[in-house]
């Protein structure tokens, strides 16, 4: 290195050289910067409520969430918000078959039915997933590296590794969590995830299908941690939309183990985790 | 020592870049670490952050002195009753049929990959089986367990000493968990002690694992575990219990995914 001699070295050079050393990271050159400002995004947070999106319904429309999970936040005290505002997503934006499945959860969670959903089965959360602002008062934790960007979820005890300054693979697949790269424009952290399954949800009782592409912008705002997410899935929703969540620091989040509650309507399952084919489908 | 050089051989891994990396952060005061004047032994925190993969081809924990373990008369009994029960059928092992968590120490025996995460106050260890995770902070005091509750993963706080990350682990969910899958027991004086640093300039990773539980070993014991990294592969963060896993052959060919 030319600049080791001299006092400023830039930043970009040693994050480069880290990736080298810990990551052998083939794209070295392609790391960004993360400059202090950046750095606050490493922590743990929580969701606060902020606005809704357009299209959302009523407020105080539909029962609390809670995701019918016995104890789950939400459910005792009925404190939680429904489950238009908790998504903040526009339900009425969806297509004739994901109105259909949303409307028979809707119905049978107005019916005190128990849901199969993957969330509540204790399988990973989908993008915006767990923790978003207004829903459960679950926490997540946010890790910057160099190369990878880690998420971190109480609820379902999940995590999502964002790749930065890396492409999708040509054939993503189709995963719980689909596949997240990252860079940084500026202070605003931008997240692109594609490859999810065609079995998760978006959020309780909100559809998705395979098509969903999401971006993520996070940046600090004040205190507090934005995160705009463009959601643009062509098999479920008739136009793309965006919502902006807004998180507040938060002391670090226990180890919340689904699986030691994992039944259905109160019958521990026997396999202990059901199989994808034993979900409704979210698409046809 | 230059390490523009070595872009065009991103696989190059050794001292020399680790003590490079170690000056450069001296230097700029990087966020990412912070370390001293680079020394022989001194913590690198940047070394750890990665994939690694077990290099053992066992999943039980033995003593590295190569001594039985030391078992207390009801310790024995107690593994004894594990061992059969879990043969027999009488004992399920929870980790395995109800997809709970390994716990610690068993995670760090998991044939599957695990990734270490380096944040300026943290040491994250993620583990592709049953996507476990442990923050480990870098702190000096243990949670108030008033507020901090057991856990599978067990509360670790970090020091560093030397070149050596010592990790110490206390208030275990100790009736849900065993130290391994052979079925050894834990009681809630479960305490582990782990001593962890990089081998061969980073290429491999040594946990020595020290277990102190005096309702089950007549004293403290130490595990060895050795971990390689592996840049060829990616952590996969979606473990379904039921779902197909990676097939482990190809992992230990060094073959990717």
């Amino acid at each position: 290195m030319i600049a080791l001699g001299k006092t400023s070295i830039s930043t970009k050079a040693i994050l480069i050289s880290i990736a080298i050393a810990t990551g052998g990271l083939s794209t070295a050159a392609t790391a960004e910067p993360v400059s202090k400002s950046q750095l606050a995004l490493n922590g743990y947070w929580r969701g606060v409520v902020t606005q809704r999106g357009p299209g959302a319904g009523p407020p105080g429309a539909g029962p609390p969430q809670g995701g019918g999970r016995p104890g789950g936040p939400g459910v005792p005290d009925g404190r939680g918000p429904p489950v238009d505002t908790f998504s903040g997503i526009a339900a009425p934006l969806l297509k004739p078959e994901g109105a259909a499945f949303r409307n028979k959860y809707r119905a049978a969670e107005a019916a005190g039915e128990q849901q199969r959903t993957p969330n509540n089965l204790c399988l990973p959360s989908a993008v915006p997933g767990t923790g978003v602002p207004g829903g459960p008062a679950y926490g997540i934790e946010i890790l910057l590296e160099a190369n990878q960007v880690t998420f971190l979820y109480e609820e379902n005890r999940t995590a999502r590794f964002v790749y930065m300054g890396k492409d999708h693979p040509a054939d993503p697949g189709k995963t719980w969590l689909g596949h997240s790269v990252g860079h940084w424009e500026g202070e605003t952290l931008v997240i692109d995830t594609l490859g999810f399954n065609d079995v998760n949800l978006l959020t309780e009782g909100m559809p998705m299908s395979h098509q969903m592409h999401v971006v993520q912008r996070l940046r600090m705002v004040g205190d507090h941690l934005e995160d705009k997410a463009t959601f643009d899935d062509p098999g479920m929703f008739t136009a793309p939309f965006t919502v902006t969540y807004l998180f507040e620091r938060s002391a670090p989040f226990q180890e919340y183990i689904c699986a030691e509650n994992n039944n259905e309507g109160g019958v521990p399952t026997a396999s202990g985790q059901p199989t994808p084919s034993e979900l409704p489908r979210t698409t046809k | 020592m230059n390490p523009i050089s070595s872009l065009s051989k991103p696989q190059v891994r050794g001292r020399s870049l680790t003590l490079c990396v170690a000056i450069l952060l001296t230097t700029a005061g990087s966020a990412f670490a912070q370390t001293s004047p680079v020394k022989p032994g001194v913590a690198d925190p940047a070394a750890f952050s990665g994939v690694w993969v077990t290099t053992s081809q066992s999943m039980a924990l033995v003593p590295a002195d190569g001594k039985p373990l030391p078992f207390t008369t009801s310790g024995k009994a107690l593994y004894q009753g594990n061992v059969s029960g879990l043969k027999n059928g009488k004992i399920t092992d929870d980790a395995v049929h109800l997809c709970l968590p390994e716990g610690m120490p068993r995670a760090m025996t998991s044939p599957y990959p695990m990734q270490i995460i380096s944040t300026p106050d943290q040491f994250t260890f993620f583990h592709e089986s049953n996507r476990a995770f442990r923050m480990v902070r870098l702190a000096d005091k243990h949670a108030d367990t008033d507020v901090w509750d057991p856990s599978y993963m067990g509360e670790g706080i970090a020091k560093w000493q030397g070149d050596t990350l010592v990790i110490d682990s206390t208030n275990f969910k100790s009736d849900r968990i065993y130290l391994d899958a052979t079925g050894l027991p834990a009681s809630d004086q479960l305490h582990l002690v782990e001593r962890i640093r990089t081998l061969d300039g980073g290429a491999r990773l040594e946990d020595r694992i020290t277990i102190e539980d005096p309702a089950v070993f007549s004293r403290a014991w130490t595990a060895v575990r050795v971990f390689e990294r592996r840049n060829d592969i990616q952590v996969k963060t979606d473990w379904v219990c039921g779902e197909k896993h990676r097939d482990l052959t190809a992992l230990k060919t060094g073959a990717s995914k």
